[in-house]
């Protein structure tokens, strides 16, 4: 009987079941590749940082270095699991070509190197340690859908033609995100090499388990070892791997989160609009005796076939769209070995919404209960207005809603990609407000070339500003009284500032702010009291602003002035030129400028080094953006449709006495437009509000748990408030036209026919 | 003769104001009054449909008011059978499925799904609505309906049938059949106690409860009247007496 009642409801009700299973299989659909893909993104990660074997500490250096130091210095550490130094050959990127495409605009460190000895592996497409032959070259994974490589082809480097032998994943520097590349030749070739670049040091450490790797930080730099150069961390490593394509899945969760919040609002609505049609049949099965679980039993079963059956197809879809979605991760990452355990998180996550699709029903469903026999027959008659327990249809608000969070489903993930794709992002990242970014690393004397380079500076009549950041190592004196490196970039701040997430920039001589991971680890907030030790002599400081920064291994410090100098470590100019558009000429006159002195400068475009560095999560973040739009529109579409059929069928009367008055159908509808139009205005401005507003609180939390603190939103607000705008206002206004067409079947003598 | 419905001091809400009376087992009773008295909500006290502010009420030896809400349904599946003046149906269920509904699995029957189809029959054959057994409810007419009603009502071969207005609704040929039912179920030994405001129809009952203002202000015997002009004259005078 149950079974018939169910098959008979959803029959009767086709549009209801429709729209309801529909909204259960797209929540199970998102949430199920949010599970999919994060599993596959992490499992992939962690696979292949487990077969490369990443170093626990790795820390780059340019100048002398004495094997022996380092040797004992691991032998005598009781955290040391293995050790080895690398070599990398940094070249020129205009020495490059890949199969015809020049690097030379690349803002990537790009150099050679050999297979590693003991671990820090490279790897090939199926994750096994690359062996190279003699005349071949293995390049890095990323530049394969970047050029549209394929093996077989040519890359030259100076003179040198060599074979593309295949492509390699390096679970250092895979991501864009790390500002190196390292192509993979063979021993003899790589001695051949040499003349063409200049040699770099990847000294790299593998802990035992449960090592402290901040404790192991601090005691390489206290035995005085070789550190010119930035020292990065297996943990900065993963999250370097996993930002560029966790950020699109963080969007797709967030879609995910106010699609299931529309499916609980619109089934919730549907099925009171059910609860009230069925207020008499309700009442006559309580009054001949049905208990009330038994009747609540009726609705329940319809709704959990329909999550039954949303379920098994949102799984279905979600597996056929992550091996889409997640071929970028593939390639660069290679297979995940958690395919179980990402079917077994998809199908946790597909449980979980309709778990909570389906206890919001069963919460609705009590609303029966309340409903007793004597009131429901007694109700058939009088009038309802005064009886407080009558179920709701509250359809305007309902519909305004969703389009609001329609709205907000488009705008976030927008401006995430108008806030990622602008120059100013970088500043969230610990990179100046500058239109050019000249550093000089990992060479001898960088104190004598920055003095030279900021002259060069000062004469240039095309460089309307320019600052010079000079960066050394100080100790920071922990509570304790024990003491910790930190890397000090000191110089006038204030002309291309970060983003500050507290405070501000250091001006005064005692003043430095600190990066936010930093910050977090030393357990200071602004206005806490700093000790450094530069060259034996303790300075007091107070903390001035907290800044974000995943650069040079995320912890880092910014001062106006250091009392006393500490051995530089590089150096950073940021420039502007008086003349924006002529910057790519300026900075190829400058690097021959520069390399007729001898001084060495990777110089950056920052739009470029943008699109670099975030090109990939910027696509990825714009076909999440696109889904989200998609997945907005359908749902507005279907709500307004559903809820613009309701309400014709509950005016069915009125409109037909209308008509029967001498209304004309257009003249109907266009009351029923009139009524939308504060709906949808409204709807659309708490959407682009709270877009905006919590949107960014919710993208700033994300992005803080990664260690980009005081996140705010660089709004494209043509594209938010006037093509999001214009989208919902065109959606809405088919659905309406669409739900309307039953208007057209609606006769003027049916109001005149008794209703039974 | 026994006692089915016993009913002692019963208030509601100020509708109903100290009602006591009792019906016997094979009485046909009318509850008669004019619009406001608190006919439908004696019933629904009666009924246990809900539950009255104070008094008692004993249906075949139970007494309801102290009875959960839960074991008040249970109590009214399987003793008491219900006909209303709306002829409430599910619509998404044809006119058979209806009927079988409270001796279905889902009011929890135990009779097998033969048996219930067997009984739903034989009920739609005696109330001439066999042929319409596949019907929806949409595609019958209110007599019919109302006649689906009371099979579905006697598919638990209830010890007492509350009927509310059964012929409110319907027109003045299908109320004389609905009528005709009702009189051969009593006959053969339903005891049935119904709400109405046609003397014509109370004619056809063995008494009359006449309600004004929550009370009961009369009652009227027509056992030994033979049916026909002199009985429902017999009510029409008496109603006068009321102030009907």
């Amino acid at each position: 009987m149950k079974t018939r009642i169910l098959w008979n409801d959803i029959k009767g009700n086709r549009l209801l079941a429709v729209s309801t299973w529909l909204f259960m299989a797209v929540s199970a659909f998102m949430f199920a590749l949010t599970c999919f893909l994060f599993v596959s993104l992490l499992g992939s990660v962690d696979t292949l940082m487990e077969k490369a074997q990443t170093p626990d500490f790795l820390q780059m250096h340019a100048g002398e270095i004495s094997e022996e130091a380092l040797e004992r210095f691991a032998e005598g550490n009781k955290n040391v699991q293995e050790y080895q130094t690398l070599y990398f050959l940094n070249l020129e990127n205009s020495a490059i070509t890949l199969s015809g495409h020049s690097l030379v605009d690349s803002t990537q460190d790009n150099g050679v190197c050999v297979q590693s000895g003991k671990f820090d592996y490279l790897l090939d497409s199926t994750n096994e340690i690359i062996r190279v032959s003699d005349g071949e070259i293995y390049v890095p994974v990323c530049y394969r859908q970047e050029y549209g490589l394929t093996a077989g082809e040519n890359v030259q480097i100076g003179e040198d033609i060599f074979v593309i032998g295949g492509f390699l994943r390096d679970s250092q520097m895979n991501s864009m995100m790390a500002s190196s590349k390292r192509f993979l030749v063979s021993e003899s070739d790589y001695e051949r090499l040499k003349r063409v670049g200049s040699e770099e040091y990847l000294i790299e450490f593998l802990l035992y388990e449960g090592a402290d790797v901040n404790a192991f930080a601090t005691e390489y730099t206290d035995a005085g070892l070789p550190s010119n150069g930035p020292a990065i961390t297996k943990p900065l490593i993963r999250l370097m791997n996993a930002l560029s394509d966790g950020l699109m899945i963080m969007v797709i969760l967030l879609v995910s989160v106010v699609l299931l919040l529309i499916s609980m609002l619109c089934i919730r609505f549907t099925l009171l609009t059910q609860l009230e049609a069925d207020r008499r049949e309700i009442g006559m099965l309580k009054a001949v005796g049905i208990s009330k679980g038994n009747i609540r039993q009726i609705y329940f079963l319809k709704f959990l076939a329909l999550s039954g059956l949303g379920a098994v197809i949102g799984l279905l879809l979600a597996m056929l769209a992550q091996g889409i979605l997640s071929a970028h991760m593939q390639e660069l990452y290679g297979a995940s070995e958690n395919g179980s355990i990402g079917f077994l998180a998809a199908f946790a996550g597909v449980a979980l919404t309709e778990g909570v699709l389906l206890i919001s029903v069963g919460r609705t469903l009590k609303r029966t209960e309340k409903l007793s026999a004597v009131e429901a027959l007694a109700g058939q008659q009088g009038d309802r207005k005064d009886d407080k327990r009558r179920i709701p249809s509250p359809q305007y608000l309902i519909v305004t809603l969703v389009i609001g969070l329609g709205i907000f489903m488009m705008t976030l993930p927008r401006n995430l990609l108008s806030t990622i794709s602008s120059p100013k992002f970088v500043t969230y990242m610990g990179i100046g407000d500058g239109e050019i970014r000249l550093d000089i690393r990992q060479t001898e004397d960088i104190a004598g070339k920055t003095g030279q380079m900021e002259q060069l500076l000062a004469e240039d009549e095309q460089v309307e500003r320019s600052v010079t950041l000079r960066t050394t190592s100080c100790r920071v004196y922990l509570p304790d009284g024990s003491h910790t490196a930190l890397q000090v970039e000191y110089g006038d701040h204030t002309v291309f500032p970060v983003t500050y997430a507290a405070g501000e920039a250091p001006i005064g001589e005692n003043e430095i702010a600190l990066s936010y991971l930093c910050a977090e680890d030393l357990g200071l907030s602004v206005g806490d009291q700093l000790l450094l030790l530069i060259e034996d002599d303790v300075q007091e400081y107070i903390v001035c602003g907290i800044y974000s920064d995943i650069t040079n291994g995320g912890k880092t410090a910014k001062a106006a002035s250091l009392h006393g100098d500490g051995p530089l470590m590089w150096s950073v100019f940021y420039v502007s030129l008086n003349d924006w558009a002529v910057r790519q000429q300026w900075l190829s006159e400058y690097a021959d400028t520069l390399s007729d002195g001898g001084i060495s400068v990777k110089a950056v475009d920052i739009q470029e080094y943008v699109a670099d560095t975030y090109g990939q999560t910027i696509r990825e973040i714009r076909m999440a953006a696109q889904v989200a739009v998609m997945a907005a529109v359908l749902v507005m579409f279907v709500v307004v449709v559903l809820f613009t059929r309701l309400l014709v069928a509950k005016d069915r009367g009125d409109i037909s006495l209308r008509k029967a008055i001498g209304f004309t159908g257009r003249d109907i509808k266009g009351l029923y437009f009139f009524r939308y139009l504060p709906v949808v205005l409204i709807g659309i401005l708490t959407g682009i509000v709270s877009g905006n507003l919590l949107g960014e609180k919710l993208a700033g939390l994300l992005l803080k748990s990664l260690g980009a603190a005081g996140f705010h939103f660089l709004i494209d607000y043509k594209t938010v408030c006037l093509g999001i705008s214009a989208i919902a206002v065109v959606t809405v206004f088919c659905a309406v036209l669409f739900g309307l067409s039953e208007i057209r079947n609606i006769r003027a003598y049916e109001c005149c026919v008794e209703r039974v | 003769m026994s006692e089915i419905l016993v009913v002692k001091h019963l208030y509601k809400d100020g509708i109903l104001k100290d009602i006591s009376f009792t019906v016997n087992v094979g009485e046909m009773t009318a509850v008669m009054g004019p619009s406001g008295s608190g006919k439908s909500t004696l019933l629904y006290q009666v009924s246990g449909m809900d539950r009255a502010d104070s008094g008692k009420v004993w249906v075949d030896g139970t007494e309801i008011c102290s009875l959960s809400e839960d074991e008040r349904a249970k109590f009214r599946l399987e003793r008491m059978g219900f006909v209303f003046q709306q002829m409430n149906m599910l619509k998404n269920l044809n006119l058979i499925d209806n009927i079988m509904l409270p001796a279905s699995r889902l009011g929890k029957g135990k009779s097998s799904g033969k048996e219930i189809s067997n009984r739903a029959g034989l009920l739609m054959r005696k109330m001439g609505i066999e042929e319409l057994a596949e019907r929806r409810i949409t595609e019958v007419s209110g007599g019919q309906l109302q006649r689906a009603c009371i099979c579905r009502s006697m598919m638990k071969q209830p010890k007492i049938l509350f009927a509310d207005e059964p012929t409110g609704a319907l027109n003045h040929g299908a109320a004389q059949e609905v009528m005709e039912e009702f009189t051969r179920l009593n006959r053969e030994g339903t005891t049935i106690l119904m709400v109405t405001h046609d003397s014509k129809v109370a004619a056809k009952c063995g008494r009359i409860l006449y309600l004004l203002d929550g009370s009961i202000k009369g009652e009227l015997s027509l056992a030994g009247l033979p049916e026909g002009q002199r009985r429902e004259e017999r009510v029409s005078r008496w109603l006068d007496v009321m102030g009907w």
